[in-house]
């Protein structure tokens, strides 16, 4: 990224930072500040940190200021925010995060990032059933925020939370991932009676999985079915045509429960199953951590020049990061492409080769700050004349 | 006074030793005094606890955070949030509840150690203190020496990475994290660690020589391993066995082995 480049986007970045209005996060001056600035080692991440802020004011100050790429808050409340050894800062608290990214949901091969996107957004959804439904939190106890790069932040600020300490963070993670469930231990547990249809603990869940895929199993046809439920390890296919044929006179699950037709391993394995497929992937070191920074809600995201989007849940149900997060306007501004590729802003597919071209301002942004493209002017070539 | 002695001699594993005990005579007197552990009774220790309770048809409902607070150290399944949140709340019969009560005593104790004395104070009392502090010392120095490395006494979960790094797979950095520290920890020196990574295929001697060095703790800092639950979360605790049940680290795995002989 050339000088050039940097000046533009920071200037484009001061713009927003003076007419937005930036949320903050509750007891905003007990917490720890960082930035990262479109400075000379820049796109380096270089982290000036520790710093803390009085008032919004003084905030607002900085931000119009320095114009930084990144802006960073800690998770944790201290009360010496600014000292700069951990030891010194005093822990009191922090708030509990999840963080889905589409880094963790793709780990062979990288598809688009609107593919991407939206997978993310899928699974930020299982997150919020698991939290609405098991936690039983209300809308309001969470915020969601889109990170303005490849995924979604979840912050939870209720009090009982706050001083948990990293190994209890953990617990709740693996209540997410369903480390630990116990096939067996679910099996046995046989005295609690569910409520139908209601999502709120794992036995219920991996069980209205169950029943879905035998349904499911039951409208294919008998073959099909056959092959299908031999897959699962355990089977094979003699007692899969079994199976399927006791479906057929009867296609709820009850009557297997009480057969000897599924052995318990096979239970197990289905399970397993089950559990892999209910599960939250979710970035496990960011909820263990109490100490982490994470972007400001309404801030820009250096890597991407999208905003960093604070949503409520129905918000969050209608968001399309790569139409609602987007800030800057279409006015057409020419850069210079560096590689081929293709930014699909505001509904609009561009695809850009290799030179001089001129883009809608957002795009051009989008392109710059990922290192795709460089500045040129922000005047067509034709009116320079 | 009791409390007194051990801050005087203010050494941590005679507080944890301490926290336990007094832990375990909570866990006594509330089992086995009945009209005592009457269900008010627990309900308004839990209470002082910060912890408030129901009860719903003679089981006691607890909010996941207060339950997780306090049932980290406990090995199970029927300990697992995983296994038992429904709706925010987990439900525990009165003999789990004594014994999170038993929990939530040792970590006030531990929390409240050392009590803040004066020099005076501990002079006073020095003629009772120094020959505990004496014995004391004996016990952490067999402790330090942890005599050979028997790789046969390693839990399955070290067994299993090292078998991986043999098998010229690469680690994933928790599991790197784990290994290394836990060689270390049991006494294996730096350069016998660095020669087990060989293996791998992105090895690397200088890097590879400073992470070990660093991880065992040649730059001031000391690393413990991470335990059974950590690497339960990370998915590098595989094949776990019984012995496993009792324990809830992987070095006491190690230490447990080599105390019964590693034939066990
Ligand atoms: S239970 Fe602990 S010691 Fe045993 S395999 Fe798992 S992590 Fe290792």
């Amino acid at each position: 990224m050339n000088a050039r480049t940097k000046a533009f986007l920071e200037s484009k970045f001061r713009e927003y930072y003076h007419n937005a209005v930036t949320e903050l996060p509750p007891r905003f001056r007990k917490r720890e500040w960082a930035f990262v600035l479109f400075d000379s080692a820049y796109p380096k991440l270089v982290m000036r940190r520790h710093k803390a802020f009085g008032s919004q004011k003084e905030l607002y100050a900085y931000l119009g200021a320095v114009s930084p790429a990144h802006v960073y808050y800690s998770t944790a409340c201290y009360a010496h925010p600014s000292a700069t050894r951990m030891q010194d800062k005093k822990w009191e608290g922090a708030d509990l995060i999840f963080d889905l990214d589409a880094d963790k949901l793709f780990t062979d091969s990288v598809p688009q990032y609107a593919l991407m996107l939206t997978a993310v957004k899928n699974e930020t959804d299982k997150l919020l059933d698991f939290l609405m439904n098991d936690f039983s939190f209300e809308d309001a106890d969470f915020s969601i925020v889109f990170s303005g790069g490849r995924g979604y932040h979840v912050h939870l600020r209720e009090a009982r939370l706050l001083t948990l300490g990293s190994h209890e963070r953990r617990e709740v993670v693996n209540y997410l991932t369903g480390t630990g469930l116990e096939p067996e231990y679910l099996i046995k547990r046989t005295n609690m009676v569910p409520v139908p249809d209601d999502n709120s603990c794992w036995e219920i869940r991996i069980r209205s999985w169950i029943e879905r895929y035998f349904k499911r199993l039951s409208e294919m046809d008998s073959e099909t079915a056959t092959t299908e439920l031999a897959n699962v390890k355990a089977i094979g296919k003699r007692r899969a045509k079994m199976i399927v044929d006791e479906m057929s006179q009867d296609s709820t699950v009850a009557p297997l429960l009480q057969s000897k037709l599924m052995p318990l391993a096979a239970w197990k394995s289905l399970i397993r199953e089950a559990i892999l497929q209910i599960k939250v992937n979710i970035d496990v070191p960011v909820t263990a951590d109490t100490k982490r920074l994470i972007r400001l809600p309404t801030s820009l995201h250096g890597g991407s020049g999208l905003r960093v989007t604070p949503l409520t849940l129905d918000e969050f149900r209608r968001f399309d990061p790569l139409r609602d997060a987007v800030v800057f306007s279409d006015r057409l501004i020419s850069v210079k492409i560096l590689r081929p590729t293709t930014a699909e802003l505001k509904g609009e597919t561009i695809k850009v080769q290799q030179g001089t071209t001129e883009l809608p301002e957002h795009t051009a942004v989008y392109l710059m700050a990922r290192g795709l493209a460089e500045y040129e002017s922000r005047r067509f070539k034709s009116d320079q004349k | 006074m009791a409390r007194a002695f051990v801050s005087c001699i203010n050494e941590t594993l005679l507080f944890q030793r301490y926290a336990n005990a007094e832990a375990q005579d909570a866990y006594n007197n509330l089992r086995h005094a009945d009209e005592r552990s009457q269900d008010g009774f627990l309900l308004s220790l839990l209470d002082d606890f910060g912890m408030p309770a129901s009860i719903k048809k003679n089981a006691f409902e607890l909010y996941f955070s207060d339950f997780i607070r306090y049932t980290g150290r406990l090995r199970g399944p029927q300990w697992r949030l995983v296994n038992l949140l429904y709706r925010g709340r987990v439900t525990l019969a009165k003999g789990e509840i004594i014994q999170i009560l038993a929990e939530a005593v040792r970590l006030k104790v531990l929390s409240g150690l050392p009590l803040k004395l004066s020099a005076r104070m501990c002079e006073e009392l020095s003629p009772y203190t120094s020959p505990l502090k004496h014995a004391l010392s004996q016990v952490l120095l067999r402790q330090e020496d942890s005599g050979p490395v028997v790789l046969e006494a390693c839990p399955p979960c070290i067994k299993a990475l090292l078998m991986q790094v043999k098998a010229g797979k690469n680690l994933s950095h928790p599991a790197r994290f784990a290994l290394t520290s836990f060689l270390a920890n049991i006494g294996m020196k730096a350069d016998e660690i660095v020669l087990i990574y060989q293996m791998s295929p992105d090895f690397d001697y200088e890097l590879t020589r400073y992470q070990v060095e660093h991880i065992k703790g040649s730059s001031g800092k000391d690393y413990t391993p991470p335990g059974c639950s950590t690497m339960e979360t990370y998915g590098n605790c595989v094949e776990s066995d019984d012995l496993c049940r009792r324990i809830s680290h992987p070095l006491s795995y190690y230490r447990l082995r080599i105390k019964r002989g590693t034939g066990a």
